[in-house]
């Protein structure tokens, strides 16, 4: 605000407002292209659209497949943050908190996660579900997307709780507290922020994830719903407005989380990539 | 951290942890020591054979393969020159008080970071649309219908087309990272340097440049990294294709797995892959701590 009014500077505030616009209009030009009819559409690709229609929605309700996947997705994204937070918090906290023997490799085992190629764990993983007979259940994509949230999760945890002074967990501990109490009654609490932050970048990743889904998933009932949208995106490559809609679908929950929380997910993907 | 009074036995300090690692090294590590059991056998109808080292002979001479690592390749440098710098370049501008909107700027620029990547694929099948895209209709709008390709068509193009759709997804996460290392360096050595009377160029190379070198050792790691981790957009956009003009080595050890159900091949692929990206991680870090980075945190 400070900077004076100078050539360079609107120069340079035009680029980047151009190129800022250059990255969220291709997401708008598809919400509103949604709401078009195939021949609104064909007319005009750039006209907003004169007379909006929920022919697309309507459409895709219809036939109905979207809210299994939308449901699935829901499960596997609550699941998995759940059980990511559980577990990385225990595993933060004695990491933290306590010396033994091993400590080191845990979380150096722990890190390795950030730096795998995880797509070359596809063909792998794969075949050791195969083995195990686990493909296509309910749970079968729980395990890899829990996984693979640890290492971050581990990682932003553990960071937090050494800033937290061990004085508070000495003391309670004096007073009696046993270590369940300690961890889950007085220092779980005070981490409330790390763990907001785990749990958004958690959901994220569970909602989005396709890689894993693709692989170890044939059965409709079990799809999420990247791989409901690939599947209709195939299927409506030429309904232009209803595959539009399809995006939509897919991402009105991640949309409306980064409206409301994007200070904390921008601050936990800075902090992850950071870390790694 | 030296031990304290509060210290709980060995056992309950395993207890905590083994949860996490059972489900964790279940999904990592299990399946890269089975990766590499079934990678010394042969597939033949679903029947495997020992084979000991022929799948490692096999993809070293494998012209299909090293031509899959050289587009992994294409991207990671373009991502290094397009994607990390432009990035530093914006938080650099976003840092010097000529901006007028950056908290507008960084959220703008981050949104497609948290975007599924079938949906941004599909965004980029919309926008590359020969006919109906959103980028032949706006050069043939501008007047420049001369210009206009067959985006995701054309062999020569196809790997350059996916990569800017890579590029434009992903480049908020650098700027982040950027401002968060901005955030971090000393102030006061900049408002000297303004002081001393240096420009705004020499202050980004001689003042802030150096003191970001650990970011930018993050960086490079997170674009060599990112690179070899390409799958999905790929996938989606092209499948890979037309040939294997667009695929990259994730997709091809996917595709001799599940389509030429060659998965002792297709393991063997995986195995390379993470060997190759650890052994590029392990080298960039510590080029980085041994020639740039002074003073390590």
């Amino acid at each position: 605000m400070t900077g004076r009014i100078t050539l360079p500077a609107i120069l340079i505030n035009a680029a980047l407002i151009l190129f800022a616009l250059t990255t969220i209009f291709p997401m708008i030009w598809v919400i509103y292209n949604s709401l078009k009819s195939t021949a609104a559409f064909s007319e005009s690709i750039f006209a907003l659209p004169s007379d909006p229609t929920f022919r697309a929605y309507v459409q895709i309700f219809e036939v109905g497949t979207v809210w299994t996947a939308m449901w699935n997705s829901l499960f596997y994204a609550v699941a998995s943050t759940t059980l990511i937070v559980l577990l990385s918090y225990c595993i933060a906290y004695v990491l933290a908190r306590f010396e033994f023997p091993g400590r080191a490799a845990v979380f150096s085992f722990f890190i390795l996660g950030l730096l795998l190629p995880i797509p070359a764990l596809l063909v792998p993983v794969f075949m050791q579900y195969r083995t195990i007979g686990i493909l296509d259940t309910q749970f079968t994509l729980l395990i890899p997307y829990t996984a693979f949230g640890l290492s971050l999760a581990v990682f932003l945890m553990e960071g937090y709780i050494r800033k937290i002074p061990v004085e508070l967990d000495e003391a309670a501990h004096v007073d009696g507290a046993s270590l369940f109490t300690v961890m889950f009654v007085i220092v779980f609490p005070i981490c409330r922020p790390i763990v907001a932050t785990v749990a958004l970048l958690s959901f994220l990743h569970s909602w989005n994830e396709f890689a894993f889904a693709t692989t170890l998933i044939r059965d409709e009932s079990y799809k999420p719903i990247p791989l409901w949208l690939r599947t209709f995106g195939g299927q409506y490559a030429t309904d232009y407005p209803a595959l539009m809609a399809g995006m939509v679908l897919a991402s009105v929950p991640i949309i409306v989380l980064f409206i409301f929380f994007r200070e904390k997910i921008v601050e936990g993907f800075a902090g992850g990539a950071v870390k790694a | 951290m030296a031990p304290r009074a509060f210290q709980p036995s060995t056992i309950a300090i395993w207890l905590f942890l083994l949860p996490g690692i059972v489900v964790y090294g279940g999904v990592v590590l299990t399946p890269l020591i089975g990766g590499f059991y079934y990678s010394l056998f042969e597939t033949k109808n679903f029947q495997f054979h020992w084979a000991g080292l022929a799948n490692y002979v096999r993809l070293w001479g494998d012209g299909d393969f090293w031509f899959t690592l050289r587009n992994n390749f294409i991207i990671i440098l373009l991502s290094v020159i397009f994607q990390v710098t432009t990035a530093f370049i914006i938080a650099v501008l976003m840092n010097s008080r000529l901006v007028i909107a950056p908290k507008f700027l960084r959220t703008a620029i981050f949104f497609p970071v948290i975007l599924s990547p079938v949906v941004t694929s599909f965004v980029w099948i919309l926008v590359f649309d020969i006919n109906s895209g959103l980028l032949n209709n706006t050069l043939e709008a501008i007047g420049l219908g001369g210009l206009q390709q067959k985006w995701l068509d054309d062999p020569k193009i196809v790997i350059y087309s996916v990569t800017v759709a890579l590029v434009w997804q992903y480049i908020g996460l650098f700027l982040v990272i950027f401002l968060s290392g901005l955030s971090a360096i000393n102030q006061e050595t900049i408002e000297a340097a303004e002081v001393d009377g240096a420009s705004t160029f020499q202050k980004t190379i001689y003042v802030i440049f150096p003191q970001l070198a650990s970011t930018w050792s993050v960086a490079i790691v997170l674009a060599i990294s990112g690179g070899l981790k390409i799958f999905e957009h790929i996938f989606v956009m092209t499948g890979g294709g037309p040939g294997l003009s667009s695929t990259v080595v994730a997709q091809y050890a996917y595709s001799q797995s599940f389509l030429r159900a060659n998965f002792s091949y297709g393991n063997t692929i995986a195995i390379a892959i993470v060997v190759l990206s650890l052994t590029l991680v392990s080298l960039t870090i510590w080029a980085f701590n041994r020639f740039v980075v002074k003073d390590r945190i």
